[in-house]
């Protein structure tokens, strides 16, 4: 029924691992590598076509500044997907956001402070519906959270009635994306805040633990004492929060709100998610892998666009890189599983370390 | 081996295959003959599962030779083995739900109408004809969802026979069966048998092979270790081939007997809530019971008797209503699991896959998803190291083979997983522990680790209850043994006392009386 993601886990253990020859050793590590493998492939690559623009503090920054958005998405659509879910509002939710962001200000007149607060809030109302409806209504997360994007969207349409939302912003509300300490965008930070504080939760917290165990068997996870309907739904709400954040982030950058902008980060951010379940550890969602998953996606579009690709690059790119990464995925998946499978059948050999 | 036997249908020669690191088989030989039930035995890991795709077109042989028909074949694929005649039924069915009886025996095969249109009016009096072959009277139009696990099976026969299987080969296909659906099932053997079909029975029941086999292979470690004829055929031969050695002590009964303690869990009127999501399950008619410290108490029962129904509703999986539920004397009001593990209940699913394990997490995670509370460090994180020195002091005490607390669970054999599944809830030092069918789906040596790890549990003082559909298990481990019937206790019996016959008839009789 909510069986959105499915995850096997690929990632080899040491034990594993020191029974093998080198190059099975490659191979058997090229899945958790393979992405971060390709990322500097790349790197090299448009640096040498490209040695006047690519390799440039200039083009790091403009990488970093355009995609810690869909990098803060892809982080908030991860969250979820560890519990087994999927939430499609984080890219409905952040059109509406960012027009409410801006529009509180300049029509409602509130501080920069307050209006961030109730669009942080409103993204958590956002949250706990889609949490009810996937955990309470059972609705398939992919169903429900279609449903509350698609009435979202139309409330920001019916809000700005197709016109952009303007008027002056403070300083100090801009300056939430446009400030640059020691030359870096601050945006940047707020990723590397998020990833390190998600990635402890994830790997180190319990709660981590138990979301990967929701995702992975939710009825056994139900009968070990976990109250697995709080997780998911607080998953959710998580996932609401950040994508309320990623809105007032936008608005903070564009400076205008338009129902118009924002559908585009959707299939980005989940294309970094799922990018990121095939690296690191690979198998299942992790902090690292999506932010390796963004980080390829932009590099890639930004060199090719400096080649000259056409404005259509990104979602090829995006799209073919997904294809080939979650192919490759699971073609190592099943040469594993036939391999799993006859180790699974000699409980009575020695382990493989004292054989 | 002579191919020239007119009397063989299939012919396994000096086969042998190899994984990385494992030789999965070698060097086995064995023939099934026309019209025979062929039995084939081994513990968990002895070759069976190979030999099996193998057969069915799954996996190539990396040396031997495959008759069939007399004729050297080569099974590439299942749809090779297929057209040859070889059908073989899994223990996962591999039935469409949301279809019909008729569709599903049918399908990729329906009968058509001009070559396009399906002939629905000759697809369900097909289905009736198949069905009715194996006596089995079903309504085509059903859907597959709404039949029980017996009758999916059934459907399973007749697809078979409907491609004119000449082989079928069945996959431990009574180990989700009830005694009275099992019986069923060896008279649908005897039926094909008797049609000239012929069928490979893969079972870890060695009372079934004995009934329904004419001969019987033994695999171990990958070996053929006999090829036996009907005359060669006894419960003690089987066992001293599968496990190499004499099993004169299986399930034998410890000597000294415990002495129960204190009444731990006191049940009385305990009956279930019929809710609308849970309408057809087996429902709960007031269950009178107490639970001892330090005893094993063995449940008995048929499949849909309430026994797993019963556990589950202890262990606050399912709602209920009870007149009174004590747990050392005092009251308490279990909803959830939650609460039932914080009044020290734990349970052990029957169905380690689907209810206990997380398949694709390592076996640390999977040791302990239930009590990370005990592996904190500043109350924050999962202390990693903690966590691994207590899954290894489990280890080492269950002798659980595995590589390191970071492989996948789903790389251990079922004995292992079962016991880091036990290591999980002994790890919460719990008060009572419920065991759904310990052993189901693991091989004998491990049989008997378990029931040995469920004895030194009870010897510490902890209320266990076993539930189990095999009665020699029941007898072989409980100190008190309950039977039970559509939703009722039926009976006590003392384990010197119990016998097979007994039990069968409090489990299964219409007139046994009920108690309380």
């Amino acid at each position: 029924m909510s069986s959105s993601i499915k995850s096997t886990a690929l990632e080899p253990t040491k034990a594993e691992l020191e029974q093998l020859s080198t190059a099975q050793k490659l191979w058997r590590l090229a899945p958790v590598f393979g992405l971060p493998i390709f990322t500097v492939i790349l790197i090299v690559l448009f640096s040498v076509v490209l040695p006047d623009t690519f390799p440039t503090m200039l083009n790091l920054r403009s990488i970093l500044n355009d995609k810690s958005i869909i990098a803060i998405l892809s982080l908030a659509a991860m969250i979820p997907m560890m519990a087994g879910r999927i939430d499609l509002t984080v890219g409905y939710g952040i059109v509406l956001w960012h027009v409410l962001a801006i529009a509180l200000q300049t029509k409602m007149g509130l501080s920069w402070p307050m209006a961030c607060l109730i669009v942080i809030l409103l993204g958590c109302v956002l949250g706990l519906i889609n949490g009810f409806l996937v955990e309470l209504a059972q609705i398939d997360s992919f169903i429900a959270t279609l449903g509350t994007g698609t009435i979202l969207y139309a409330l920001a349409q019916w809000y700005t009635e197709g016109r952009q939302v303007i008027g002056v912003l403070p300083k100090g509300f801009t300056e939430l994306y446009s400030s640059m300490p020691l030359g870096i965008p601050i945006s940047t930070f707020y990723v590397a805040a998020l990833a390190i504080a998600l990635w402890a939760v994830a790997e180190y917290l319990p709660i981590g633990r138990y979301l990967y165990a929701i995702g992975a068997n939710q009825r056994a996870a139900l009968l070990n004492g976990i109250p697995t309907r709080r997780y998911v739904i607080g998953s959710f709400v998580a996932s609401g929060i950040l994508g309320a954040i990623a809105g007032i982030l936008l608005a903070a950058r564009l400076r205008i709100g338009q129902a118009s902008v924002g559908l585009e980060f959707l299939l980005p951010a989940l294309v970094g998610a799922f990018l990121g379940s095939t690296t690191i550890k690979p198998g299942r969602v992790n902090v690292w892998g999506t932010i390796m998953g963004v980080a390829i996606l932009a590099i890639g579009i930004s060199g090719i666009q400096q080649m000259g690709g056409d404005f259509y690059v990104e979602p090829l790119f995006n799209g073919i890189t997904l294809l080939i990464a979650i192919g490759l995925a699971g073609y190592a998946q099943r040469r594993r599983g036939s391999v799993t499978h006859t180790r699974a059948q000699q409980p009575n050999s020695p382990p493989p370390t004292a054989a | 081996m002579s191919s020239a036997n007119p009397e063989l249908l299939l012919q396994i020669d000096h086969v042998s295959k190899r994984f990385p690191g494992v030789v999965a088989l070698d060097d086995v030989s064995f023939d099934v003959r026309r019209g025979e039930v062929l039995g084939l035995l081994g513990e968990n890991g002895a070759g069976k599962s190979t030999i099996l795709k193998i057969i069915s077109g799954a996996q190539l042989p990396d040396q031997g030779t495959i008759y069939w028909d007399g004729k050297p074949v080569s099974i590439t694929s299942p749809q090779t083995a297929q057209s040859l005649g070889i059908v073989t039924i899994y223990q996962e069915f591999n039935l469409v739900p949301t279809l019909s009886v008729a569709e599903n025996i049918f399908i990729g095969r329906e009968p058509l109408h001009f070559g396009r249109f399906v002939d629905w009016k000759k697809m369900r009096a097909d289905a009736r004809a198949i069905t009715q072959r194996i006596g089995l009277s079903i309504d085509p139009d059903a859907p597959v969802s709404e039949l029980s696990v017996a009758e999916q099976q059934m459907v399973e026969i007749a697809r078979a026979l409907s491609i004119e299987a000449r082989l079928i080969i069945m996959d431990e296909p009574t180990s989700a069966l009830s005694g009275a659906e099992v019986d069923r099932l060896v008279g649908i053997v005897r039926t094909l048998r008797s049609q000239g079909v012929s069928v490979m029975f893969v079972t870890h029941r060695l009372e079934e092979a004995m009934t329904l086999c004419d001969r019987v292979t033994i695999l171990r470690d990958g070996k053929l270790a006999a090829n036996l004829n009907r005359d060669e055929l006894a419960i003690p031969t089987f066992i001293e081939k599968m496990v190499g050695r004499a099993a004169s002590n299986l399930y034998s009964r410890p000597t000294t007997r415990r002495q129960a303690g204190a009444v731990r869990l006191s049940i009385r009127g305990l009956k279930s809530v019929v809710t609308a999501e849970k309408q057809r399950g087996v429902v709960l008619k007031g269950i009178d019971l107490d639970i001892r410290a330090g005893e094993i108490l063995g449940i008995a029962g048929l499949v849909g008797a309430g026994r797993t129904e019963l556990a589950r509703a202890i262990f606050g999986a399912d709602m209920k209503t009870a007149d009174r539920f004590q747990i050392d004397g005092e009251d308490v009001t279990i909803r959830s699991p939650r609460d039932a593990m914080r009044y020290g209940i734990g349970l052990v699913p029957e169905d380690r896959k689907l209810q206990a394990l997380f398949l694709q997490l390592a076996i640390r995670r999977n040791f302990s998803v239930a009590s990370l509370d005990r592996f904190m460090r500043l109350g924050v994180f999962v202390d990693e190291a903690k966590e691994a020195a207590e899954l290894q002091r489990f280890r080492t005490m269950m002798n659980v083979r595995m590589t390191g607390p970071d492989q996948l669970i789903s790389n251990l054999s079922g004995g292992n997983q079962q016991k880091i599944v036990l290591s999980r809830w002994l790890s919460l030092d719990p008060k009572i522990l419920i065991v759904d069918e310990p052993t189901r789906g693991i091989d004998i040596a491990a049989k008997a680790e378990v029931h040995e790890i469920l004895d030194t549990l009870a010897n510490r003082g902890i209320a266990v209850v076993v539930i189990s559909s095999e009665l020699p298990e029941v007898m072989a481990v409980a100190d008190r043994i309950v039977t039970m019937r559509e939703g009722r206790l039926t009976g006590e019996v003392a384990p010197e006392e119990a016998t097979q016959e007994k039990l069968m008839s409090l489990m299964a009789l219409d007139d046994a009386t009920v108690k309380g």
